[in-house]
């Protein structure tokens, strides 16, 4: 306690003095000041002291506590309590030296110490935020020089993996065995299955409701008609193009060029993607298959079709080279 | 009990006019007031204790004028009623 307690005989000294009263007068006077308010207190319940202010019982419900020490819950009973109000003129005595300060608005003082250190939080949070930008753009450099050595790293492995006869050889060996058995009749599908092209990055779509190839197509392409290029990828999970499964992962090749600018490779490759459409509707019986024949050869050539004389049946060849119109990708 | 009572009660017991009275207590609680005044704390036996303390500022919310106010701090008197009196109207309290 920071304020040196007056003792009751302290208090008694003190007053005596200061009034030139006797002590036993004083001592009288405090008897039976105490006494008068422990009497009214008892009767009415409150007394009002000249020059002091107003005691009262008040009236404290029941609640739960807790001891400081132990945190144990303590369960503290309903009960009165003196209470103290001193009088105005007191009140204002006490406090004169806080007087002059009245409340403050804290939004409109910008000078509001408070603020003034939430502002510089915030200058500071900026900074903060302003700095790991740099690192940013240092972590992509980074990436950047690691990229032109990737790049051939990857080339080599893919192309290894494609162009060696050894890997290459049991897939479509696979492919040939799912073909016996699925489709035993037609041993020329599985052919067109194994000229995957090297080197081309593919995506993987998984196929959600509602999806189809023509839609893939748009989707990656931003061009429908490059549908075929989808399925060829797809042989050997696909056999009828106008039916995909859910949850099935197709991979989508990317083109080497774009959609309006195709390349040798890419045309080459839509054009297979046609011949392998051809020989999947020419199987499932489809009797405008053979315009597919058509498309790819004008996507590819007039030349593109012969080498595949053998697998293509001569009367669907010879319907699709009728077919007089031009086509333009 | 008003402070008229009290002043009648009190000049009944000390045999001193009521003006008197009035008097004597004003100027009682005054020495208490300058006590306090010095930063010093006051015990009465059978009452209690009285002492200042300092409210420190503190924000609070303005219910009308829906804004947050900051307070200034406060020198206000505090009073705790002593064991005797506090257990005398809690008994009181059970009794009834």
């Amino acid at each position: 306690m920071t304020t040196a307690r007056m003792t009751y005989s302290d208090l008694i000294q003190y007053v005596s003095e200061e009034s030139g009263a006797p002590k036993s007068e004083v001592l009288n006077l405090t008897k039976h000041l105490v006494n008068v308010i422990r009497f009214g207190l008892d009767r009415d319940g409150h007394v009002s002291i000249p020059g002091l202010g107003r005691f009262s019982l008040k009236w404290h419900a029941a609640r739960q506590g807790r001891n400081p020490q132990t945190g144990e819950a303590i369960q503290i009973p309903a009960r009165q309590r003196v209470h103290f109000k001193p009088e105005v003129k007191l009140r204002n005595f006490i406090n004169r030296k806080y007087s002059d300060q009245e409340p403050k608005i804290i939004n409109n003082q910008t000078s509001n110490p408070s603020l003034q250190i939430q502002e510089t939080e915030k200058t500071d949070l900026n900074e903060e935020y302003a700095n790991p930008i740099p690192m940013e753009e240092n972590s992509i450099k980074t990436k950047r020089m690691f990229w032109p050595w990737l790049i051939p790293v990857l080339a080599i492995i893919i192309l290894a993996f494609f162009l060696t006869p050894g890997i290459r050889a049991p897939s479509s060996s696979v492919s040939i065995k799912n073909n016996i058995k699925t489709t035993p009749q037609s041993g020329i599908q599985h052919e067109p299955a194994n000229p995957h092209p090297p080197n081309q990055l593919t995506r993987i779509h998984t196929v959600k409701a509602g999806d189809d190839l023509w839609a893939l197509s748009k989707n990656y392409y931003q061009n429908v008609y490059l549908w075929p290029n989808i399925f060829r990828a797809n042989q050997q999970v696909l056999t009828n193009p106008d039916i995909l499964s859910n949850n099935l992962q197709l991979s989508v090749p990317k083109l080497e060029g774009s959609h309006d600018h195709l390349t040798e490779n890419d045309r080459e490759n839509i054009a297979k993607g046609y011949v392998m459409v051809y020989l999947a509707y020419h199987h499932l019986n489809k009797p405008d298959a053979y315009t597919y024949l058509w498309v790819a050869r004008e996507t590819a050539g007039s030349a593109f079709l012969d080498s595949y004389t053998q697998k293509i049946d001569s009367a669907d060849l010879r319907k699709a080279g009728q077919i007089k119109g031009r086509l333009q990708f | 009990m008003t402070q008229k009572e009290v002043i009648e009660y009190m000049s009944e017991r000390l045999q001193k006019s009521k003006a008197e009275t009035r008097r004597i207590l004003l100027q009682f609680s005054g020495f208490i007031t300058s006590i306090l005044d010095k930063d010093r704390s006051v015990y009465l036996p059978g009452l209690g204790t009285f002492k200042t303390k300092i409210r420190k500022k503190r924000k609070s919310y303005h219910p009308q004028k829906k804004q947050m106010m900051m307070l200034p701090p406060k020198r206000v008197l505090a009073y705790k009623a002593s064991k005797p009196l506090q257990t005398h109207f809690q008994e009181k309290e059970t009794q009834s």
